[in-house]
C-alpha cells in the first residue's frame, strides 16, 4: 500500500510539478512582474534602485542591532504577502477569459489540474522571490535580537523566563507566514477560476481579506470582551495568522504556565498546527479550482440559474 | 484521415448539432459554410474537445475524440473565431509559450519557430510585442501559433473575418500551402467567396444539420442539374425566344429588354453547341452565348433557407 502510495505521489509530482508544460508560467510570470514591457535600460535602473533600497534597509537594521525584532518583520512579511498573493493570482485564470485565451489552453495538450497547478508554482515563485528578500533582514534580526535587555519582568532588571525558545518561535511565526501566504495564493486562484473577470475575482479576494482578517477578529474581539473570555479569542488568534504569530511571540516573551490564560487552544497548539491547516486549505482550493475551471467551456453554468455563454 | 459518424450535440430542447456524419483525407480543405447558428462553431468545438458530444463519434488518424481526448489535442491546431492572444509577450515569446505546453522539445523548439514565422511571413516581426502588430498580422500569428508543434488536422473558425482585401489574400495563400503540405484543414466561414477560392470540399449546414457535403464541383453540379445559358442576340429577342423554346431539353426560356434570352437547359455541351448553330442558320445574329457558372452563393441560397435555433 506504502509503495502504491508513493507511486501515486511520484507520478503526480511528474505530473504538476516536474513534468508539467504549464510550469512554463513561471517565465511568464517572470517576465510579466520584473521586465513587464519596458526597455532593457529602464529594466535595470528599477533592478539598480531596488538593489540600493535594500542594501540601505540592510544598513539601518544593523544600525538598530539588538532593538528590532524578527517578530517585527516576520509580521511585515505577513502583511506583504497579503498584498501580493492577491496581486500576483487574480488574473490567472479570469485574464486567460478575458484575453479569450483560455480556450487556447483548455484545447492544449494539458490537463485541468496541470494548468492550475502551472499558474500556482508561478505564483508560488513570486512569493519565494518575495520570501527571500525577506528572510536575509530577518535572519539578522533574529540572531543580534538581543531577548534579554527586550524581554525583562518590569521594574526587576530580571529576565523572563521563556516560554518557547527564540528559535522555536521565529521558526514557527515564520511557518505560519509562509503557509498563509501560499493559502492565499491557492484562494485567489479558486477565485480567479471561479469568476469571469479579473476585477471581480480580485474584489472578491479583497471582500474576503477584509472579513477574515479585519471585521471577523473585531466581531469574536466584541464577545471576548463581553463575556466569554479568552476562548473565543483563542478560536481567532488560532485561524488568524497575525494574532497567531502574536500568540507566539507572547509566549516567547514569558513563562506561562500550561493551560493558563489559554481558554481553549494550549501553548503548543499555535505555530506548526496552523501551519498544516492553512496547507490543507491550499491543497482545497487548489482541487476545487481544477474542477471549477470546466464551466469556462460553456459546458457549465457560471451561476445557479444563469445560462453561461 | 478525419472521419465522423453521426455526431450529435444537444443542448436541453435545443439541437445544435444533428447527425452529421463526414469524411477527409490529408491535403484537404473543407469549407464549413452555414449562417450564423447553424452549428460549425459547434462541430469544430467538438474536434478540438473542447465540448463533449452527445452522441456519434469522430475519429483522427484513428484516435477517438472522446477517448483519447490529449491525443487527438496533440493532434490538432485550434484557431477559435476570435485572437486569442497575450499581449504583453513579443511575438518569438508567445510561440515559445505554445511549444512549450505542446512539448515540443527544447531543442527544436528555436528552429520551428523560425520556421512558422517564416511561413506566416512574419520573421521581420519575431521580436515585436503582440499588441503592436496589425489585426491581418495577429491572425497570421494566431495561425502560426496552431502550426508549432506540426497538426495533422487545422481547425480555423472564421479566419478571415474581421480582415482587409490583402490580409484575406495572404490568408487564403497559406490555407492552399497547409493544404498542399497535406494537412486536413477545416475553415468554417458564411463569407462565401472567401472558401471557393481555396476549399475543395465544402459542406453547408443548417440548423445543425448538414444539408450538402462533398468536392466543390460536385455539391455545385448535383443542385444544378439544367444548364443555364445566357444568349444575347442583336435580331429580334422574342422570336430567338420562340426558336429555342422548341427545341428538346429546353426547359426555361426568358427573355429581357436588352436583347438577352435566359435558357434553362438540361441537355450536354453537344445539345448547347446544337442550338447556337440553329440560331445562327436561322439568321439570328448572336452577339454572345455564355453557360452562367453556378457558384456556392447559389448552391447556398438554394438549400438553407435562412433559419436559425
Amino acid at each position: 500500500m506504502a509503495t502504491l502510495n508513493s507511486g501515486k505521489a511520484a507520478f503526480l509530482w511528474r505530473q504538476l510539478v516536474s513534468e508539467n508544460p504549464m510550469s512554463v508560467e513561471v517565465g511568464r510570470f517572470r517576465r510579466r512582474f520584473l521586465e513587464g514591457t519596458r526597455s532593457r535600460n529602464l529594466n535595470t535602473t528599477i533592478l539598480v534602485l531596488a538593489l540600493v533600497a535594500y542594501a540601505s534597509l540592510m544598513v539601518v537594521l544593523s544600525n538598530m542591532s539588538g532593538e528590532l525584532s524578527p517578530n517585527s518583520l516576520i509580521f511585515v512579511q505577513t502583511g506583504v504577502f497579503v498584498l501580493l498573493a492577491p496581486t500576483f493570482m487574480y488574473s490567472a485564470i479570469a485574464g486567460e477569459r478575458e484575453k479569450r485565451t483560455w480556450d487556447l489552453l483548455l484545447a492544449a495538450p494539458v490537463t485541468h489540474a496541470q494548468i492550475a497547478v502551472g499558474k500556482f508554482l508561478a505564483g508560488l515563485a513570486g512569493l519565494g522571490a518575495t520570501l527571500v528578500l525577506f528572510i536575509l533582514p530577518t535572519l539578522f534580526t533574529s540572531f543580534t535580537f538581543d531577548n534579554e535587555r527586550n524581554y525583562m519582568v518590569p521594574d526587576s532588571g530580571v529576565p523572563l523566563a521563556h516560554g518557547v525558545s527564540g528559535t522555536a518561535a521565529f521558526a514557527n511565526e515564520e511557518f505560519i507566514s509562509i503557509t498563509f501566504g501560499i493559502m492565499l495564493l491557492a484562494a485567489t486562484l479558486l477565485f480567479s477560476a471561479r469568476c469571469r473577470r479579473s476585477l471581480m475575482s480580485l474584489s472578491v479576494m479583497l471582500i474576503s481579506l477584509f472579513a477574515g482578517l479585519l471585521a471577523f477578529p473585531a466581531l469574536i474581539t466584541s464577545f471576548a470582551y463581553a463575556d466569554a473570555g479568552n476562548a473565543f479569542m483563542d478560536v481567532a488568534s488560532f485561524f488568524h495568522p497575525f494574532l497567531a504569530i502574536e500568540k507566539i511571540e507572547e509566549l516567547h516573551r514569558a513563562s506561562v504556565p500550561q493551560g493558563m490564560a489559554f481558554g481553549l487552544i494550549q501553548p503548543w497548539g499555535f505555530g506548526v498546527l496552523q501551519g498544516i491547516l492553512y496547507l490543507a486549505l491550499t491543497a482545497v482550493f487548489l482541487v476545487w479550482a481544477c474542477k471549477t475551471v470546466n464551466f469556462a467551456d460553456g459546458e457549465k453554468k457560471f451561476m445557479p440559474g444563469k445560462r453561461n455563454a | 484521415m478525419l472521419e465522423i459518424q453521426n455526431l450529435r450535440k444537444v443542448y436541453g430542447p435545443l439541437t445544435a448539432v444533428n447527425g452529421l456524419s463526414l469524411s477527409l483525407k490529408p491535403g484537404d480543405v473543407f469549407g464549413f459554410i452555414g449562417s450564423n447558428g447553424a452549428g460549425k462553431t459547434t462541430t469544430i468545438r467538438m474536434l478540438a474537445t473542447l465540448l463533449e458530444p452527445t452522441s456519434g463519434t469522430a475519429t483522427l488518424n484513428g484516435v477517438d475524440i472522446q477517448k483519447d481526448p490529449m491525443e487527438i489535442r496533440r493532434m490538432i491546431g485550434y484557431m477559435p473565431d476570435f485572437f486569442g492572444l497575450y499581449d504583453d509577450v513579443k511575438v518569438w515569446e508567445y510561440l515559445d509559450f505554445f511549444a512549450t505546453i505542446y512539448s515540443v522539445p527544447k531543442a527544436h523548439r528555436s528552429e520551428i519557430i523560425d520556421n512558422v514565422l517564416e511561413m506566416t511571413d512574419l520573421t521581420i516581426k519575431r521580436d515585436a510585442m503582440v499588441q503592436s502588430l496589425s489585426r491581418g498580422m495577429q491572425q497570421r500569428l494566431c495561425l502560426a501559433r496552431c502550426l508549432v508543434h506540426d497538426p495533422a488536422l487545422l481547425l480555423l473558425d472564421e479566419p478571415a473575418s474581421g480582415l482587409d482585401p490583402r490580409a484575406r489574400a495572404e490568408l487564403k495563400e497559406l490555407i492552399l500551402e497547409l493544404g498542399r503540405m497535406g494537412k486536413i484543414v477545416i475553415v468554417s466561414s458564411h463569407i462565401l467567396p472567401e472558401l471557393a477560392g481555396f476549399c475543395n470540399t465544402v459542406g453547408i449546414i443548417e440548423r445543425g444539420t448538414l444539408l450538402a457535403f462533398g468536392p466543390v464541383d460536385q455539391v455545385i453540379q448535383g443542385l444544378h442539374s439544367a444548364r443555364s445559358i445566357r444568349i444575347h442576340v442583336l435580331t429580334d429577342v422574342e422570336e430567338a425566344a420562340a426558336l429555342v423554346r422548341a427545341r428538346e431539353g429546353v426547359l426555361l426560356v426568358e427573355t429581357a429588354k436588352d436583347g438577352e434570352v435566359h435558357v434553362e437547359f438540361n441537355g450536354d455541351l453537344e445539345g448547347q453547341a446544337a442550338l447556337l448553330e440553329h440560331l445562327i442558320s436561322s439568321g439570328h445574329r448572336v452577339a454572345g452565348f455564355y453557360e452562367e457558372q453556378a457558384d456556392l452563393e447559389d448552391v447556398f441560397l438554394k438549400l438553407t433557407t435562412g433559419a436559425v435555433q
